[in-house]
């Protein structure tokens, strides 16, 4: 019924040489990811160029494995591969047709690179740490401990917000309204020596503090304190810092505070 | 020389992975948290001349040998000095590593400005300046001024000067203007100050201090020479907070210490003592004694070693030293044991908050737990219990006088791993 060449492809020693590159593989990688997040805790200035590498890692890895198996495993004659890819890739196509895009999605970020791991990014309404880029989807880290995964075809057909870009500080803005009548001045000044006096302010970038008249029926000015913060991951203690800071030197009733 | 190369780098090596030596050819005393202080060592130096431990005190009289290194940077300030004395302004910043010869180069500044019969003042602030007018009435009772300064009284980040008296003067200028008027009206002088991040801290209101200050250097800098010094970093801190390098007239930079610079001060302290250096080889072997090739070759390298180990800093180094020699069988001799290995703490695992807390005690030059809660914005108790945890890892130290700083031991480790974190900049 099966030609010889057919028993020998899908012989129990090609199977078992299958599963156990693909198992090294899956070592190797799991090894070098956990090096590479080892070596980005103790190089944080390197950090977002070592862990960007996964990904392009992995990749390389599973294209260079399946390589390997093909052609040096398996070997099939070569009319046998190109039917077998034809109707596999028909099947698969129709079938994982979501998959397929968010994988072929995945490759071109990788090497678009609208981000990398550990940036902050707003995409899809949500907010925070990119945590892994997979060939599939991309997780994130929120502020509130939670792990979202959107996939990649989603994330390359929106816009990215990407606060860092790569870089380990990150330009924050904490923005408070003032209601009532107020020294602009003061308030203004306050402000910036409050961002200067918090230790998560990365004081290699300047302060910078705007003022903006926000009047409607009443009186109100809105301030934005933009200061660089020394790991992006402190984003948003430095703004509450910020902010408590600039309240109890006011001492003002009513600030209303947002962050941008 | 190969030999010396390898085991150098290998030291080094070992350094960066803080490792202990494995199987090490003989046994290394360990500097640990719990290593004893200098005070305690030089207590238990028992067999050692009892002077001996006091020249290898942290702050040795100032001395030429230390200024070797420094001839640059010395002639430098002597030449910003000749500048002032001929009509220019001068406000000379020094900055170096800590213990470059800073201080050493700076008393002997003074010493040869005192021999010119010009007046020289050290600004030592025995307590850290609170308020832009604790900093004016500490400086006006440094220089003596007969003068009384008016009382400084205007709040912290006044409201654009708005809060004045009725002649339409601020408290706080008027206090400043006394202290300029004071200090012109004085005969000319040098003016040191020393670890002058002394006089500034991180926390609300700094701005009036740093404005106060800076107005006053900048009043003041034809008829008095302003040197100020502080470690580079702790400078970049300050600068980069009140942009004082604007100001600056001559920018002065000591480097650390070589291997040699420290070799020569440390056998010059010992040579004190008139007893010989033997050196400890392997468990079953007699002591090296000088005046052999191998000899020298193993000294070499264990100043290479402590040199890696305290980066250069002598009063790391005079601690390391203390904890290497110890009686020999000959009583006109010291035996050299192999230089200690530093148990380095994990800095990388820290929370966030305790590293920073750490570049803050790095730049300040030491914080009590009552500023260093303000500065975090905690609980004081909370902040002592940090503290405390640093200290137990024996990356801090508790001075005398309560305020935390840190360990001289750890330092040059701690700021390296600081700045590879992106923390110091």
């Amino acid at each position: 019924m099966f030609d010889d060449k057919f028993v020998e492809i899908v012989s129990l020693a090609n199977a078992l040489a299958l599963a156990a590159l693909m198992a090294i593989i899956a070592v190797l990688l799991a090894v070098y990811r956990r090096l590479a997040s080892f070596a980005a805790d103790r190089l944080a200035r390197w950090r977002f160029q070592i862990l960007g590498s996964v990904p392009i890692v992995r990749l390389i890895a599973w294209v260079g494995g399946t390589a390997i198996g093909v052609f040096g495993i398996l070997d099939p004659p070569r009319d046998s591969l190109i039917a077998i890819a034809a109707s596999a890739g028909l099947a698969l196509g129709l079938a994982l047709q979501d998959v397929i895009k968010n994988l072929l999605a995945g490759v071109v970020m990788i090497f678009q690179r609208p981000f990398t791991v550990g940036d902050m990014v707003s995409v899809g309404g949500h907010y925070g740490e990119v945590i892994a880029m997979d060939l599939n989807a991309i997780r994130l880290r929120t502020f509130e401990d939670s792990v979202v995964t959107v996939p990649n075809s989603l994330v390359l057909n929106q816009a990215v917000l990407n606060s860092n870009s790569g870089s380990v500080n990150e330009l924050v803005a904490t923005a408070f309204t003032v209601l009532g009548e107020v020294d602009v001045l003061h308030v203004r000044r306050v402000a910036a020596e409050a961002a200067a006096c918090s230790p998560y302010v990365f004081l290699g970038s300047p302060i910078i503090v705007f003022v903006e008249d926000r009047s409607d029926r009443q009186r109100m000015t809105r301030f934005v304190v933009k200061a660089y913060v020394v790991d992006v991951r402190l984003e948003r203690v430095m703004s509450a810092d910020v902010f408590t800071r600039i309240t109890r030197s006011l001492d003002l009733p009513d600030p209303c505070f947002t962050y941008d | 020389m190969m030999l010396l190369l390898r085991k150098r780098l290998d030291a080094l090596w070992r350094q960066l992975r803080g490792e202990q030596r494995a199987g090490a050819r003989r046994a290394r005393r360990l500097v640990t948290a719990n290593t004893p202080s200098q005070a305690q060592i030089h207590a238990g130096l028992e067999g050692l001349p009892p002077d001996y431990g006091r020249a290898f005190t942290a702050a040795p009289p100032p001395r030429e040998e230390a200024l070797e290194t420094q001839a640059a940077a010395r002639s430098a300030l002597v030449a910003a000095f000749r500048g002032w004395r001929e009509g220019r302004s001068a406000v000379s910043v020094v900055t170096g590593p800590p213990g470059s010869g800073r201080s050493s180069m700076l008393a002997a500044f003074e010493r040869q400005a005192c021999a010119l019969d010009v007046r020289v003042t050290r600004l030592c602030p025995q307590a850290r300046p609170d308020s832009a007018a604790a900093l004016i009435e500490c400086m006006a009772t440094s220089f003596g001024l007969s003068r009384p300064v008016p009382p400084a009284n205007a709040p912290l980040a006044s409201k654009d000067d708005a809060i004045v008296d009725g002649s339409g003067v601020s408290g706080l200028d008027s206090a400043l203007d006394a202290l300029v008027d004071g200090l012109l009206a004085a005969p000319k002088r040098v003016v040191i100050i020393e670890d002058v991040q002394r006089l500034f801290s991180r926390r609300m209101g700094m701005r009036e201090s740093h404005s106060a200050f800076a107005d006053v250097l900048l009043r003041t800098r034809e008829h008095c020479m302003w040197v100020l010094s502080a470690p580079t970093l702790a400078w970049a801190r300050l600068d980069a907070l009140a942009g004082f390098s604007e100001i600056a007239t001559d920018k002065i930079e000591c480097s650390a210490l070589s291997s040699a610079d420290l070799r020569a001060l440390v056998l010059a302290r010992h040579a004190a003592s008139g007893l010989e250096l033997h050196l400890e080889r392997g468990e079953d072997e007699a002591a090296l004694a000088p005046g052999t090739p191998e000899y020298d070759a193993q000294l070499e390298l264990y100043f290479l070693e402590l040199h890696a180990l305290s980066a250069g800093n002598p009063a790391a180094a005079f601690h390391f030293w203390l904890l290497s020699v110890g009686p020999a069988a000959d009583a006109k001799a010291l035996l050299l044991h192999n230089c200690p290995e530093l148990s380095l703490p994990s800095i990388d695992g820290l929370a966030p908050q305790l590293r920073l807390m750490l570049v803050e005690l790095l730049v300040h030059g030491g914080l009590s737990a009552n500023a260093v809660a303000a500065l975090f914005q905690l609980p004081p108790s909370a902040a002592r219990v940090d503290l405390e945890r640093l200290r137990v890892n024996g990356l801090v130290t508790r001075e005398p006088s309560g305020e935390y700083a840190l360990s001289v031991l750890m330092h040059p480790h701690v700021s390296a791993a600081l700045k590879r974190a992106h923390l110091l900049y």
